[in-house]
């Protein structure tokens, strides 16, 4: 783990994927994806609904297979699921006969590493993402915000060197979601790990990221990159911050956002 | 969470306001009112006694039965077959039906076998039972077991099914084993699905035994009926039917109250996220 513990390195290059439809012919998702992250990086990526930025995130954690292209994490081919790599799904996805610490200790427990210093490093977490007490909780005695803070808590327990997050706030109401932002932006500052984080939320994009991908519609592929270059720690008044809105701007352009309705005149 | 509660087995809910309702006096105040209609009008009709029970005569021949002692030793018999028949069939149940969803090949061999067997009326092999394993209790026992056998297969095999894609998503990226996702995952998933089997055989563990009493026994409850039933003695049948329904009862509520303890994720308190 302690090599990991650095912070891993990721690199896509040429991935595509396309999915055979009932009648025969094929329907690409993403096309000619190339990615690179260094170690220690957050990077979002942020497109439309259906632009294949899911499928991305599938296939860098091994749960989907490229049809094209290659995927590499720390220097090794990606064949499947990895034990170094923390997850967090659009939804909680937690088990609701099992508390709160019992689902964050989950893969401790699949993965049968010893309890006794992981219950020290879950103890730690539920500090982390502001959950002390709640340790005994069951999932349906949280909320939603809750709940997806008990998921993060769960894809850092076993110190994966890189965190994939797929929209892990879209589930969330606006004033949740930015609180939520803060929130991991805290988490992230405190222990720095490799982050890849889809969202379709522009401006969670930028607030989160050193580098934002903006993905086009079907078949995706990365349309642009976006250094964000502003300092951290970040607090929400970096979002009147000009370099932000005028990123803002730009990535609704490349969106095409508003021209569909500004074209109707 | 709430897409993860979307199939839900059917046959709960409800039931609690009707359990919360046995305590209001209204509606003992309607049952007490149609036991006196019953207990008043019936002479009045001319219906012979033999025929249909006056209430009092039912609790008459059910306390006599009972000082006697004769439906004591009837009750304990019939207790021990359904009960051993029920455990053999929750076991028997919950096994198979983990084999059947885990290992391809024992899906592929049997699973063909156990529909053709379950759209039998099982009660139909009572008097080969009886042929082959003998007058005594064991074959009342397999009675019990073979028709409370399926209910708690079928429950089991749709409910180890049941577990939510996201999780088992989840289960994928941590490199679960089949085991582990068997373990921690769809077992704990399917265990609502697995109570209410259990409830339904309850209920058809208790008619596998009285229906292979039926067929030829020595004691139980069954038998007693068809004793009673020969004498005409019917405010004695009567009364062993209040015994039967008071087993069902009692049956379901304790399975009710298991179901709370091991499935509590699924209770009413939990539904409202």
């Amino acid at each position: 783990m302690t090599a990991t513990a650095a912070g891993c390195t990721i690199g896509l290059r040429g991935v595509g994927k396309s999915f055979a439809r009932r009648d025969g012919t094929t329907l690409a998702a993403l096309s000619a994806v190339d990615l690179e992250a260094a170690p220690r990086e957050f990077i979002t990526i942020v497109g439309p609904s259906g632009c294949g930025k899911s499928t991305l995130l599938k296939i860098l954690a091994g749960l989907t297979t490229p049809s094209s292209g290659e995927v590499m994490l720390n220097g090794e081919p990606v064949r499947g699921p990895r034990r170094d790599v923390g997850i967090v799904f659009q939804s909680p996805v937690l088990l609701p006969w099992r508390t709160a610490l019992q689902n964050v200790m989950l893969p401790i427990t699949i993965y049968r590493q010893p309890q006794a210093p992981a219950l020290r490093r879950a103890a730690e977490l539920f500090e982390l993402v502001g959950l002390t007490g709640f340790e005994d909780n069951y999932p349906f005695e949280l909320s939603g915000g809750m709940q997806q803070r008990v998921a993060i808590a769960r894809a850092l327990i076993h110190a994966p060197g890189t965190l994939l997050m797929d929209e892990p706030f879209g589930a969330l109401d606006a004033l949740t979601r930015q609180m939520m932002n803060i929130e991991l932006t805290r988490i992230w500052d405190a222990d720095r790990k490799t982050v890849v984080l889809i969202t379709h939320d522009i401006a969670e994009s930028i607030f989160l990221a050193d580098r934002v991908l903006v993905m086009s519609a079907r078949p995706g592929r990365i349309v642009e990159t976006i250094e964000v270059g502003l300092p951290r720690p970040r607090h929400i008044s970096v979002m009147s911050d000009p370099r932000f809105t005028a990123h803002v701007a730009r990535i609704q352009h490349l969106l095409g956002v508003g021209e569909a309705a500004s074209g109707g005149h | 969470m709430r897409n993860t509660r979307t199939d839900q087995p059917a046959g709960d809910g409800g039931e609690d306001r009707m359990a919360g309702g046995f305590a209001s006096i209204s509606q003992i105040a309607i049952y007490a009112a149609l036991l006196v209609a019953w207990q008043v009008l019936l002479p009045l009709s001319g219906v012979p006694a033999f025929v249909i029970p006056t209430p009092l005569d039912v609790g008459s021949a059910l306390v006599r039965g009972f000082t006697s002692g004769s439906y004591l030793h009837d009750l304990g018999v019939t207790l021990f077959e359904m009960l051993s028949g029920f455990l053999i069939a929750a076991l028997g149940g919950m096994l198979t039906g983990a084999l059947i969803v885990e290992v391809r090949i024992v899906e592929r061999v049997f699973y063909p076998l156990i529909v053709a067997v379950q759209s039998l009326p099982k009660i139909a092999l009572a008097p080969l039972m009886l042929m082959w394993i003998g007058f005594g209790l064991s074959s009342k026992v397999a009675m019990a077991a073979l028709v409370a056998f399926f209910p708690v297969l079928v429950n089991t095999i749709v409910g180890l099914r049941a577990s939510d894609r996201d999780m088992n998503q989840l289960f994928r990226s941590l490199r679960a084993s089949r085991l582990q996702a068997l373990w921690y995952l769809k077992l704990p998933a399917a265990t609502p699905f697995i109570i209410a089997g259990l409830d339904v055989a309850f209920v058809f563990a208790l008619l596998g035994a009285i229906v292979g009493e039926f067929v030829g026994a020595a004691s139980g409850l069954g038998y007693a009926i068809m004793q009673l039933q020969f004498q005409l003695d019917t405010p004695g049948v009567f009364a062993i039917l209040v015994i039967l329904a008071l087993i069902g009862l009692a049956g379901h509520a304790a399975i009710r109250a298991l179901g709370r303890r091991v499935a509590f994720w699924q209770s009413p308190d939990a539904a409202g996220q």
